[in-house]
């Protein structure tokens, strides 16, 4: 089945054409196509999800993944839970029964915690009844992930809580205790399971230190020892690491606009050789060029202000790694660390830089940015704030507009046939790429979506040989081109597809059928079907005892209490669906679908009724 | 006939007809591919299920019965038709049946209006 088949079945459902031919082919897309294509399997549960074969589950897999990390970040998971489910993943074994149970405990803590669940028109997470729960979150795993991310997210994806109140404990207190532990905590004393979940008065001295590092910026809205409210332009300063960095070197004169020279000067482990190889030149005019640089260098050194430390925390190095992080250049940890992960991270960026269709600094300019001296490495500061300025996740509007420039740009490389073979091909050498978190808990992910488009636009050529299968570099522009494109087919593919089942069960006669205890091999089956109009046909085997029917009930009460809402985001992506001009590939139709997915999801996100329709339940 | 659209079938949704039927209808574990009980796993085989109870109904010497049958009219009188002598079993059948009933007319309420202006794109 081609995407353009799958669009015109989709304009006729729109249409309200129920005919057994358009529901056969939208099934086929829904059901067979878009599974296979996108990596991701129909069915959402945990089973299903995690079971290794020749069946796609990886991206769905990943959703899960993302959920544990945020979850990990916002202290509702420990990095001991952290590690422990890298491991099984690491093994290519499932998650056990008993970290599917932590995780959805830990969901639950989230779900109270997070005013959004009882704000919109998502149905509310059962109570009790693990069984329930687990297969609450096996259905919203999409809004979870949404919804957690928003909370870890340094790209000013949450807005300030003006209602927040110092010591609350909400995600939102989580949210900022996180973001301390960032910039100013995390790593030093060695790792430890024990985190302060919340942003509490005793953290409060560490903002007149933030204050300190950003030359007394905040000074006028520090909160007092007993203050009960933090300020709003310091909620946003935590929550924007754009901000904040732009914020920090306009205290430390190190911003595009200023003339001096700043640096940072490190050593790195003597045996790596990393130094040494930052000049092996293979020509002799390369070999003179290098030597002019770093006598160069050395003369800067004399007279330049140097980068020391701006305090315990290292907040500029914090900050500068961050910016690496997010350029899909730095796996490591965000500790203030300048090693051997940073230098190489560092490396990557200028490499890729060099390649870059629009690049914000010449080839001399990016000569400057990193240089040996003796044995100690010199970062030109100014230049590399300027990088990672190009890098940082540009507004909502601007990154549609790069999204679409970077599909026009895989077109007219004539790359786009080859593209969904080998996203599924290839993606799995990314995998180191990843930070072997099972061995390391305090690594993360990126995950933005706004930054990971940016990165893969600013070196498009090198995404395009990578499609080609002509290049082996794989961090930065690659790294983020194959997150972005997975994250948005996770994205369309989970949610629809969840949704999907509820409007086949309810208004495409899907039956829902449950399969009881039953004796040897044979399982009673008990049966229940809605037609369009709710006539219902119900069918239990003589053999199904109390308890299948129990069980079957639950099951079709749980999809009951989902239904208002899964059917409403279905019609609506079906209607979006039914307006699209149809793309060659399915992996395109994945990331079209998945913008409105996001659409819908910032939807209910707003509390406002779906479709301006008022809520029915 | 000409197939009933969506449209159709809401503007026919003035009763609601419910039935319970029990029988014989059981699956092989093998045919699960490992999954356990419960829940709609895509490894169910819907289709067959369907057909297999489908052709159950259809024999002559068809071991199907109706246990109970509820209309539900648009001015929300009920009927309930429930077959005699009742065994403790099929007591907790006829409990399944009256849920049912109660869910069809909840989710009937929801979906009626809301769905096709959203699918059609009616601002409601």
């Amino acid at each position: 089945m081609q995407p353009a088949e799958f669009i015109a079945s989709c304009e006729r459902l729109q249409r309200l054409d129920r005919s057994a031919e358009v529901i056969q082919s939208v099934r086929e897309g829904v059901e067979v196509a878009m599974p296979d294509h996108f990596a991701i399997p129909f069915s959402p549960d945990v089973t299903t999800t995690f079971r290794r074969g020749g069946r796609p589950s990886r991206h769905r897999r990943g959703q899960w993944h993302e959920l544990v990390q945020h979850l990990k970040d916002l202290a509702y998971l420990t990095p001991k839970f952290f590690s422990s489910w890298h491991q099984r993943r690491a093994a290519d074994q499932p998650p056990t029964a008993r970290q599917i149970a932590s995780l959805v405990k830990a969901v639950r803590a989230f779900w109270t915690e997070d005013p959004f669940w009882t704000t919109s028109l998502v149905p509310a997470m059962p109570t009790q009844d693990a069984a329930r729960q687990q297969r609450w979150v096996e259905h919203h795993l999409t809004e979870l992930v949404y919804r957690a991310s928003s909370y870890t997210s340094f790209d000013g994806d949450l807005s300030p809580d003006v209602q927040y109140r110092i010591g609350d404990r909400s995600a939102f207190g989580r949210s900022l205790a996180f973001r301390m532990r960032v910039y100013f905590r995390d790593y030093q004393g060695g790792h430890t399971n024990s985190r302060k979940a919340y942003f509490d008065r005793k953290l409060l001295p560490l903002l007149y230190s933030l204050n300190n590092s950003l030359g007394g910026a905040l000074a006028a809205s520090l909160p007092g020892r007993d203050a009960t409210v933090l300020d709003e332009g310091i909620q946003r300063v935590l929550l924007d690491a754009t901000l904040l960095f732009a914020t920090y070197r306009r205290a430390n004169r190190f911003t595009a606009r200023d003339r001096g020279s700043y640096y940072l000067l490190y050593q790195l482990e003597p045996r790596t050789g990393e130094v040494k190889d930052l000049v092996v030149p293979d020509a002799k005019e390369e070999q003179r060029r290098l030597l002019r640089l770093r006598r160069r260098t050395k003369r800067k050194l004399t007279n330049a202000r140097l980068y020391i430390d701006t305090g315990g925390n290292r907040l500029g190095i914090r900050l500068m790694q961050l910016g690496l992080w997010r350029a899909g250049c730095y796996i490591g940890v965000l500790d203030g660390v300048f090693g051997l992960q940073s230098h190489r991270a560092l490396l990557a960026l200028v490499a890729q830089e060099r390649e870059a269709v629009r690049p914000v600094l010449g080839p001399r300019q990016l000569d400057r940015v990193v240089n040996s001296v003796g044995e100690e490495v010199l970062v030109d500061l100014r230049l590399v704030g300027i990088l990672l300025d190009a890098y940082a996740p540009p507004p909502q509007v601007e990154a549609q507009r790069e999204e679409a420039h970077l599909w026009q740009a895989i077109d007219a490389a004539g790359v786009a046939e080859t593209l969904d073979e080998q996203l599924l091909d290839r993606e799995a050498s990314l995998r180191p790429l990843y930070g072997h978190l099972e061995h390391h808990p305090h690594r993360r992910v990126y995950y933005g979506l706004r930054g990971l488009i940016r990165g893969a636009v600013r070196a498009i050529t090198v995404v395009i040989s990578w499609i080609r299968d002509r290049v082996r570099q794989l961090l930065g522009a690659v790294f983020d081109f194959v997150k972005a494109v997975v994250k948005r087919v996770q994205e369309a593919g989970s949610l629809f597809f969840t949704g999907f089942r509820y409007f086949s069960h309810y208004l495409l006669g899907r039956p829902f059928i449950s399969l009881g205890a039953g004796v040897g091999e044979e399982r009673p089956v008990v049966l229940t079907r809605f037609a369009l109009d709710f006539d219902t046909v119900c069918f239990t085997d003589r053999t199904a005892s109390v308890e299948d029917i129990r069980m079957h009930q639950r099951y079709v009460s749980d999809m009951q209490r989902g239904a208002a809402y899964f059917l409403r985001v279905t019609a609506l992506l079906i209607r979006s669906l039914a307006t699209l001009s149809a793309p060659q590939r399915w992996i395109r139709l994945g990331v079209l679908l998945a913008r409105e997915v996001r659409r819908v999801l910032q939807e209910v996100a707003s509390g406002r009724p779906l479709g301006r329709l008022e809520q029915v339940e | 006939m000409a197939t009933k659209s969506f449209g159709d079938f809401i503007n026919d949704m003035t009763s609601l007809d419910v039935v319970t039927l029990t029988g014989n209808l059981t699956v092989q574990v093998n045919d699960l591919e490992g999954r356990a009980a419960g829940g709609d796993g895509e490894s169910l085989k819907f289709g067959r299920i369907m057909q297999q109870l489908e052709g159950n109904i259809m024999k002559k010497d068809s071991k199907i019965h109706a246990l109970a049958a509820t209309h539900v009219s648009l001015d929300k009188d009920t009927v309930t038709f429930v077959k005699e002598n009742l065994t403790p079993e099929e007591a907790v059948y006829l409990e399944f049946h009256n849920e049912t009933v109660k869910a069809a007319g909840i989710a009937r309420a929801a979906m009626a209006d809301g769905i096709t202006k959203l699918l059609l794109g009616s601002k409601g």
